[in-house]
């Protein structure tokens, strides 16, 4: 049984590991390939500072809300294990800040500690009138995404460094399923107006005097289009640019200078900071994930299409429950293909 | 008398600080800090330099409470304003988590730190060994960065700073007009106080810059306090023992018992042992004094006796033995008029 995965970022690599450890045992013929343009250390999620937080609202949409717990409880679970450390996995505290009181978020109680700010603790940010305190968790792209790789490569995944046009280029040849992780391209495979880019651009600092994660919100605007600063293991992350529609990759002055002042003006200790690196990335931008299953004709070939993109800013935060659900709707093609109910016996 | 002469003896924390408060509250003395040790070589640049108060058995609560709350909030201030890094003061947040419930109530110093109060069982969680606790964010001063900023804001006042073991006191007289006593563990010799002793404190100094929480186990004994670029992994309290060598007993001892509250410090890199002897005292000697030897008199200001909890009143303290200072100077201007009639 081959599974073609389409992109390594942090959803192509994660879901392609939760499947071959859900699976492989029970079909020891399962052999799972993945093909991308763009591999770590130059993938979306590898510009990402890692921070594990929806956005402030689900919009409704429950099934979010459950992906993303699923996927802080996973990562809580491992934040003690001697793998921590290798995965970029660390906790962390820090404050959301508003101009006006806001209803708390749906995530209140996945996070831990999760309380308003108190009068004093507003003083270190004037101009802000309420916000939050939370601890949360650090998952860092460019740790994350080796550590998954090296676990794929130890269970003897294949990697192909291949820009993928089309379903049909990876689905001949016996392969029975496609897992479609290619993120914000993924409307190059398959039309989606819904999928948009959400252009970023982060300056990344040295900073360690920085312990927490500052997250301002500019109601009127996107998320993400206020300041943030976001302490790494190593860098921190300073941000605030969303721009929904832009495909340009290339990083923008005006962005830095804007992202430089808000972010120097919420910390005026970053003023000493010394710059490292400025990156810019497109968010994989959806109103909601694409996590289903397709049936696709090609030529007289059907194949199995299990799509798990469209993220946007959250991508790492929900990862792990996107995961489980794509190896859910992996574990039923394979009921279909009578795969896991076959009984052992002689072959006629 | 135009321009008096002040000697600070000491050069950690509280010698620095207290010259400091002085060249502010008497911009017209000239301040001298004189000492066998700078940083990085002083008691304070062994400490992680945590605010988190101490308890002084026979200091008045609302006296530490006004030291801490100073200090905090001139700390604070720094701390939010470009000169922090430099400074090396930035904030902090973490967990004190007991094994057993404490009896007393809130501490005293629960409303000057931020956000203070209980941990939720779901904090707890993390720490299986532990059945309450506490959180909060405070502020750290890392050392050396901190000493350094201090004597860079003295050099800037035109105090001068100079290495020299004094022996005693009386050796300052001719040459200062009022001494002021901040040499920490040195004051047992300097001063013969008897009620000063020292607590020997070993620390881990290691890199993990993934731990961005400070965790304090309730007894004292066993704390991580993340810096700018090292974490200060704790400790020992071993009154009486005037040992500075490191003990690699010890070391083992106090990376296992860190280990067990973060887990994750089993990565930490490049571990360096420190060793530093706490200066203890029942109360922290904050005083004024005249010696006085065949016929000269000598104003001397105490500033000494801090134990485990230099750091956070260092503020307090210094503003007080400044203030002690300015009445030295004006007992001496109002003898040297009343010589004058």
């Amino acid at each position: 049984m081959r599974v073609a995965v389409i992109g390594a970022g942090v959803i192509g690599l994660s879901s392609a590991l939760c499947i071959h450890e859900q699976f492989h045992d029970l079909v020891p013929s399962l052999e799972l390939e993945v093909y991308a343009d763009r591999f770590t250390p130059h993938t979306t999620s590898d510009g990402a500072a890692g921070l594990w937080q929806p956005y402030l609202s689900d919009h409704g949409n429950l099934q979010e809300t459950l992906w993303n717990k699923e996927t802080f409880d996973y990562l809580l679970g491992h934040l003690h294990s001697p793998a921590a450390k290798e995965m970029g996995l660390f906790l962390i505290s820090g404050y959301n800040l508003f101009t006006e009181p806001v209803p708390d978020p749906s995530w209140k109680n996945i996070v831990l500690g999760f309380r308003n700010l108190t009068p004093k603790e507003l003083k270190l940010f004037p101009g802000y009138s309420y916000g939050w305190f939370n601890t949360a968790l650090m998952l860092e792209g460019r740790i994350y995404l080796p550590w998954l790789t090296n676990r794929l490569t130890q269970r003897g995944v294949k990697f192909f460094h291949k820009k993928v046009e089309s379903f049909q280029e990876v689905s001949g040849d016996g392969v029975d399923v496609v897992l479609n992780c290619s993120g914000v391209r993924a409307g190059h495979l398959q039309p989606d107006p819904e999928l948009q880019p959400g252009r970023g651009q982060v300056i990344k600092v040295l900073a360690p005097w920085v312990k927490h994660f500052i997250i301002t919100h500019d109601l009127k605007s996107r998320i993400y289009n206020s300041p943030y600063v976001i302490p790494g293991s190593e860098f921190t992350v300073l941000g605030g640019i969303y721009q929904h529609g832009n495909w340009s990759e290339e990083n923008s002055a005006k962005d830095h200078k804007s992202i430089w002042d808000s972010c120097c003006q919420l910390l005026p200790a970053l003023q000493k900071a010394k710059i490292v690196e400025e990156w810019s990335g497109l968010r994989p931008a959806r109103p909601s994930v694409h996590l289903e299953r397709e049936s696709i004709r090609l030529g007289n070939l059907q194949a199995e299409v299990i799509h798990n993109y469209g993220h946007g800013g959250f991508g790492i935060t929900i990862h792990w429950g996107c995961a489980m659900a794509a190896a859910r709707l992996f574990g039923s093609i394979l009921q279909e293909k009578k795969r896991l109910a076959s009984p052992p016996g002689p072959r006629l | 008398m135009a321009s008096p002469k002040v000697a600070v003896v000491g050069a950690g924390v509280i010698g620095l600080s207290t010259a400091l408060c002085i060249t502010e509250t008497c911009p017209s003395c000239s301040v001298t800090v004189l000492s066998d040790q700078f940083s990085p070589n002083t008691t304070s640049d062994v400490a992680a330099g945590i605010l988190i108060p101490h308890t002084y058995p026979d200091t008045p609560i609302h006296r530490q409470k006004q030291w801490f709350k100073e200090t905090f909030t001139y700390l604070f201030a720094i701390s939010n304003s470009a000169e922090a890094s430099e400074a090396g003061i930035h904030l902090v947040s973490g967990w004190q988590v007991f094994k057993s419930t404490p009896k007393k109530g809130l501490p005293f110093w629960s409303d000057i730190v931020l956000g203070f109060r209980p941990m939720s069982k779901a904090e707890l969680q993390k720490f299986p060994e532990h059945r309450f606790g506490q959180a909060f964010t405070t502020l750290k001063c890392d050392n050396p960065p901190y000493l350094l900023w201090l004597e860079k804001r003295l050099k800037a006042t035109g105090a001068q700073m100079y290495t020299r073991k004094v022996a005693d006191l009386w050796e300052l007289h001719s040459e200062y007009d009022i001494v002021v006593n901040c040499a920490g563990m040195g004051a047992q010799q300097l001063v013969g106080d008897k009620q000063l002793f020292p607590v020997r404190g070993q620390v881990l100094k290691v890199h993990a810059p993934w731990v961005k929480h400070f965790i304090r186990d309730g007894d004292g004994l066993t704390y991580i306090y993340p810096g700018i670029h090292r974490v200060t992994l704790g400790g020992t309290r071993e009154k009486g023992s005037w040992s500075l060598s490191p003990d690699s007993g010890t070391a083992r001892d106090i990376f296992d018992r860190c280990c067990s509250l973060e887990p994750s410090l089993q990565g930490a890199q490049d571990i360096e042992v420190k060793v530093g002897l706490r200066p203890a005292r029942q109360c922290v000697r904050v005083q004024r004094e005249v010696l006085s030897q065949g016929g000269v008199k000598l104003p001397v200001v105490h500033n000494y006796g801090h134990g485990a909890g230099g750091f956070s009143v260092h503020r307090g303290t210094a503003n007080e033995a400044a203030h002690l200072v300015g009445e030295c100077i004006s007992a001496l201007q109002g003898s040297s008029s009343r010589a004058k009639l």
